[in-house]
């Protein structure tokens, strides 16, 4: 079965950017966009 | 909440629908019904003295009910790393097969990319990040799967519509071109060509229930509640949730069996629904759903695997003086070394399935460690040389009886010696050797630690418990035995739920009600950890000022 395999590591890589966001202890809003940014421009590249 | 996303982890969302894919509908649910009778009275029970005596895990139980025994702590240590080592490892598994299956990658290579990512993840995370990154995950599991229903309902039809096309309206007049067989939406009527008996039901409700004292991160998670009140009500939401949720998994592990006949990994089949009633960013949701499944369980077992080692091994054997800092640092060591270990066990997963080697995991702690928790717990003539060598005993033989059954499945299943599963031999051997050993010593109260002595001498029990819930589980056992029998005294069955009329239509209700009720729990709950978080923020900012 065919999967969407780019969408699913966007939305993957965005979420990843999110945990790891919180990981950090809430710090700022701003980690949260670029570390969002940086996975879902890997998702594409890749 | 953070009880909940230890439990959604991959051996549930991936699992449970896996198993009802290739058994039917009862299996899992009659477990889930059993798996709810055994856990909530021992829950309550052994969380109320943990609490009381204010330990975390088994090894600090062993430590305070065997003072002097370095043996037991060493020997209760490495059950609880082996089970989290076990629990990471099926979780690997789990996230890799759904990487592997979404990415077409190798196993190899999918199980080293989620080993990565969850280790690192479980480095940086604390405490606080714990509570609220386990919060979002279980939205995302619940959103994910809760979507499920009215998805695949409007593609596939609904669950009475689609199964009595393939099955009539009785459940057992398999129409043309049907890949499932007669009896398999019927709640009461056991896949006996896979093994499956009601002996078996029981060996497996057992053994996903008597784990519940070993869990480190689910005892942890349950004691965490505010009082021992708060500590029921959370096991009580917990297991209606849980079963809840696995309701939904298993009408869609169902609905697999029909669409996608011969899958070769079985656990893979909730995401071959998934894809085929959501593509794209509904699939994409679920896999992320998954993911945070994986990951929440990874951190806690991780996390607090590392923390016995360091805390009960490292600390008290070999740097004694090992100060917070040091403990640290040796504990952030330790985290990668067990996710290592770890993952080379994580292939031999697909050999019987998630579930399948999760439930023959615990079928082995189970026997070697429950019985001796329970004794030390409430026995007072309980001796140390009976822990330790019951537990070593009891684990080896129960180990060597699982290889010589036939491994995981076969014993998944039940197997065991002369029909009798292995679960009951080791337990029976367990207690026989705890009880025989300790009764042929003469009791010494100095050799019980001073927490417990005092709880074993005083006439009223501090953390005593009222027994309403053993009454209400037994009232539930009675009429479930009355409506089986009623059921067996028909001559026309019918499956059960039903297909068609009101009942039809109250079976198709009742997922979506379930849907719509575990969707809002949980944003209700989202809503409350935001406050949460938002008030621990605000302390922090107040304590800096």
């Amino acid at each position: 079965m065919e999967f969407n395999s780019t969408l699913v590591l966007i939305v993957l890589g965005v979420y990843l950017a999110f945990m790891l966001y919180l990981g950090f202890f809430l710090k700022t809003a701003l980690t949260l966009l670029a570390t969002s940014l940086l996975a879902v421009g890997v998702s594409l590249g890749l | 909440m953070t009880m909940l996303a230890t439990l959604a982890n991959a051996q549930q969302t991936l699992g449970i629908a896996g198993t009802s894919y290739a058994l039917g509908i009862s299996p899992m649910i009659w477990y889930f019904i059993l798996v709810n009778m055994f856990i909530y009275p021992l829950l309550v029970r052994l969380g109320s003295r943990y609490r009381h005596l204010n330990f975390d895990t088994i090894v600090d139980l062993g430590e305070a009910r065997y003072p002097n025994s370095a043996r037991t702590t060493i020997l209760l240590s490495f059950w609880q790393v082996a089970w989290g080592i076990c629990s990471t490892a099926i979780c690997f598994f789990g996230g890799a097969l759904v990487i592997e299956t979404v990415f077409g990658i190798s196993m190899w290579l999918a199980i080293l990319i989620v080993g990565v990512v969850t280790v690192f993840y479980c480095m940086m995370g604390g405490l606080n990040g714990v509570v609220f990154t386990d919060t979002i995950q279980w939205l995302i599991i619940i959103l994910g799967t809760a979507f499920l229903v009215p998805a695949v309902f409007s593609k596939f039809g609904s669950f009475s519509e689609f199964f009595s096309a393939l099955l009539g309206n009785s459940g057992y007049a398999v129409a043309e071109g049907a890949n499932i067989w007669a009896g398999y939406t019927d709640l009461f009527s056991l896949p006996s060509f896979a093994g499956v008996s009601v002996v078996s039901l029981i060996a497996m409700g057992l053994a996903g229930s008597l784990w519940i004292p070993i869990d480190l991160g689910f005892m942890q998670r349950m004691l965490a509640a505010k009082n021992p009140k708060e500590g029921r009500k959370a096991s009580m939401g917990f297991l209606v949730i849980v079963t809840l949720w696995a309701c939904i998994m298993v009408g869609m592990g169902l609905y697999g069996g029909q669409l996608f006949p011969g899958v070769a990994s079985t656990d893979t089949v909730i995401l071959l629904i998934a894809n085929s009633a959501m593509p794209g960013i509904g699939v994409a949701i679920f896999v992320t759903a998954i993911a945070a499944a994986v990951m929440s369980t990874v951190s806690t077992y991780l996390n607090a695997a590392a923390a016995i080692l360091t805390k009960n091994i490292y600390k008290r054997f070999i740097k004694k003086d090992a100060d917070d800092q040091h403990m640290i640092r040796f504990c952030r060591l330790m985290i990668p070394v067990i996710a290592i270990a770890a993952l080379c066990f994580a292939p031999t997963v697909r050999n019987s399935g998630v579930f399948a080697t999760a439930i023959t995991a615990q079928m082995v702690l189970c026997a070697a460690v429950t019985p001796l928790i329970l004794l030390s717990t409430y026995w007072k003539r309980m001796t140390e040389p009976a822990a330790f060598w019951g537990c070593l005993i009891s684990g080896v033989a129960t180990l060597i009886l699982v290889f010589q059954a036939g491994g995981g499945n076969a014993v998944f299943n039940g197997a065991g010696i002369a029909g009798i599963p292995a679960i009951f031999i080791g337990i029976a051997l367990a207690f026989a050797i705890y009880l025989v050993m300790s009764l042929c010593k003469p009791y010494d109260p100095e050799s019980i630690g001073p927490k417990f002595r005092e709880i074993f001498d005083s006439k009223e029990k501090p953390d005593k418990i009222a027994n309403t819930d053993l009454y209400c589980i037994a009232g539930v056992i009675v009429f479930l035995v009355i409506v089986i029998l009623i059921r067996n005294s028909k001559e026309v069955i019918n499956s059960w739920p039903p297909l068609f009329g009101l009942g039809g239509a109250l079976t198709d209700i009742f997922f979506y009600v379930v849907a719509v009720i575990l969707s809002l729990l949980s944003i209700y709950i989202l809503i409350r950890t935001v406050r949460w978080a938002a008030s621990l923020k605000k302390n922090v900012k107040e304590k800096e000022k």
